[in-house]
């Protein structure tokens, strides 16, 4: 036990972050401590409000896939996946197979570039002691390279069948505004491969990371589908026994408003907290993983610190970017064009709601529309926004074994925590910032 | 399907028109702009009022070559 830290063992302390760096978006952590107990643990997002949901009414179907995207920079894709699902169950759309695997691909594309995006540049720096990739690529610039490589080919495969690498536009109701070629698809396969073996380099290279020894029990939600791995289908389930429609996610979940944050936080109707994410994922579907990420995972045997230990969802990501390269590749070799890229239909008036799995965890859109084929109401939850609550709860546990550390230390530990959950801000307000209080009983008491 | 190609600023290579698909404009209004003739093109070809206001009331509607498509009087204007 170190000595001489009187300041973090009684009265009351404050740990702040005021501008969380390496996450996407704007954000702050503020930790308050009371003789060595954490008192409150927020997560304040500052990001100014978005408004997606309303800018999307009065829209047609194909105008929203269009907006939506815009939510985000890193996963547009799971923005559109969620929307055209979501559309086309309503109008009863039944898509091509080929077109059904391209989705998968496009998908791949974007869990490649956001996973190698994390695992390289966001949260590696913290398990090698690096304030920065920067700082890393002076060191070991391979390690920085091999990242971008793995990103460049993921952003890439999103330009191919989205016209390009950050809000692509292919995305329609009933399929895609176009289709790539056999050829085509052919042609990229090389950097394809080239992307396996820099996935699986990846695993190695996390495999030799060290983690924080926290532990805690999560509940953790995720799709769930019967043969895949779960991206644009399958039911939603959880850790502690959930399996409900795909559609229904307001049946278990709610969304709420608190005080420190721009964006809105989900729990469970029971008000329980849930994480969502590679973790989750991978945990509740390790049987669904390709062979070769199967493989990768059983190379690892840390199943067990992925689903408890939060700072190994950066092997999760690892394993993750080898069912990503691996799923793309088969695809590819399996691929024919459809004999048309999207199927006519026909817009419907009702309600409507999707989840797909975007990189960060389960998204999900529940629309309305009129009988004029028009929007008239949307929720979109994103998965920063379920994810915030587990990330407080876990502030809280975890807070304690850091308090003995040095302030600076300790801070720094609270906020590389809140970077293993890689959270998206812009996406949840769709903003991130750490602040740690500390005072004196006396004061406290005030 | 509308298509803002013809008004908006070029260095995307019209990647919609090239994956099939309608420009929403996402560029921005292009130097001198034709957004009344390109208007009056989509009402020859069949498009609502309704519909050709929602073209150009995209993520730039409020560049002015976009802007007074959507809304051609002010509104404290029309109240007169």
């Amino acid at each position: 036990m170190t000595h001489g830290l009187p300041h973090a063992a009684t009265g009351e302390h404050t740990y702040e972050v005021g501008h969380l760096t390496r996450v996407e978006g704007e954000g702050s952590l503020h930790l308050r401590v009371v003789d060595g107990h954490v008192v409150e643990a927020r997560l304040g997002i500052f990001e100014a409000p978005r408004y997606f949901e309303q800018l999307v009414l009065g829209r047609t179907p194909d105008e929203v896939i269009d907006i939506v995207a815009r939510i985000c920079g890193i996963c547009p894709i799971a923005y559109q996946m969620s929307a055209v699902h979501a559309f086309e169950a309503l109008a009863g759309v039944t898509i091509d197979p080929q077109v059904r695997a391209l989705r998968r691909l496009f998908y791949c594309g974007e869990w490649i570039e956001s996973h190698a995006l994390h695992v390289y540049l966001l949260h590696a720096p913290d398990f090698l002691g690096y304030p920065s990739a920067v700082e890393l690529a002076r060191d070991q610039r391979t390690v920085v390279e091999q990242g971008l490589a793995l990103k460049r080919t993921g952003n890439r495969l999103v330009a191919l069948l989205g016209a390009r690498p950050i809000h692509p536009i292919s995305v329609r109701v009933g399929g895609f505004s176009r289709v790539p070629s056999a050829a085509e698809l052919a042609a990229f396969r090389p950097q394809l491969v080239e992307a396996l073996w820099q996935a699986q380099a990846t695993v190695e290279l996390v495999a030799g990371f060290e983690a924080p020894d926290f532990e805690r029990e999560p509940r953790l939600v995720s799709l769930r589908h019967p043969d895949e791995y779960p991206m644009n289908e399958g039911r939603i389930v959880s850790s502690d026994g959930l399996d409900i429609a795909i559609d229904r996610w307001r049946d278990a979940f709610a969304e709420d408003q608190v005080g420190w944050s721009n964006a809105l936080q989900a729990r469970t109707r029971a008000g329980e907290v849930y994480l969502l994410g590679p973790s989750a994922r991978v945990t509740l579907n390790a049987d669904r993983l390709h062979p070769l990420a199967a493989a990768a995972l059983d190379r690892l045997g840390m199943a067990e610190q992925i689903r408890r230990n939060p700072y190994w969802s950066i092997a999760a990501r690892a394993v993750e970017l080898v069912h990503a390269t691996a799923e793309a590749i088969d695809i590819v070799d399996a691929y024919h064009r459809p004999t048309q890229p999207k199927v006519p239909w026909q817009p419907r008036a009702g309600t409507t709601g999707w989840a797909t799995e975007a990189p960060r965890g389960l998204l999900f859109h529940a629309y309305e529309l009129g009988a004029d084929g028009l929007l008239t109401k949307a929720q979109i939850v994103p998965p920063t926004s379920q994810n915030q609550a587990a990330i407080e709860a876990d502030l809280t546990a975890f807070g304690p074994s850091v308090l003995a550390l040095p302030h600076p230390e300790a801070t720094l530990r609270l906020e590389q925590l809140i970077r293993s959950y890689d959270p998206c801000i812009s996406c949840a307000t769709h903003y991130l910032d750490l602040t740690v209080e500390h005072a004196t009983q006396d004061e406290g008491g005030r | 399907e509308s298509c803002l190609g013809p008004v908006t600023r070029t260095g995307c290579g019209a990647l919609c028109p090239a994956f099939g698909r309608g420009c929403y404009g996402c560029f921005g209004p292009r130097e001198q702009a034709n957004s009344e003739s390109l208007g009056a093109g989509m009402a020859w070809h069949g498009r609502s009022a309704a519909e050709i206001r929602r073209a150009f009331a995209g993520m730039n509607v409020n560049a002015p070559a976009f802007r007074r498509m959507v809304a051609p009087v002010a509104p404290a204007e029309a109240e007169r």
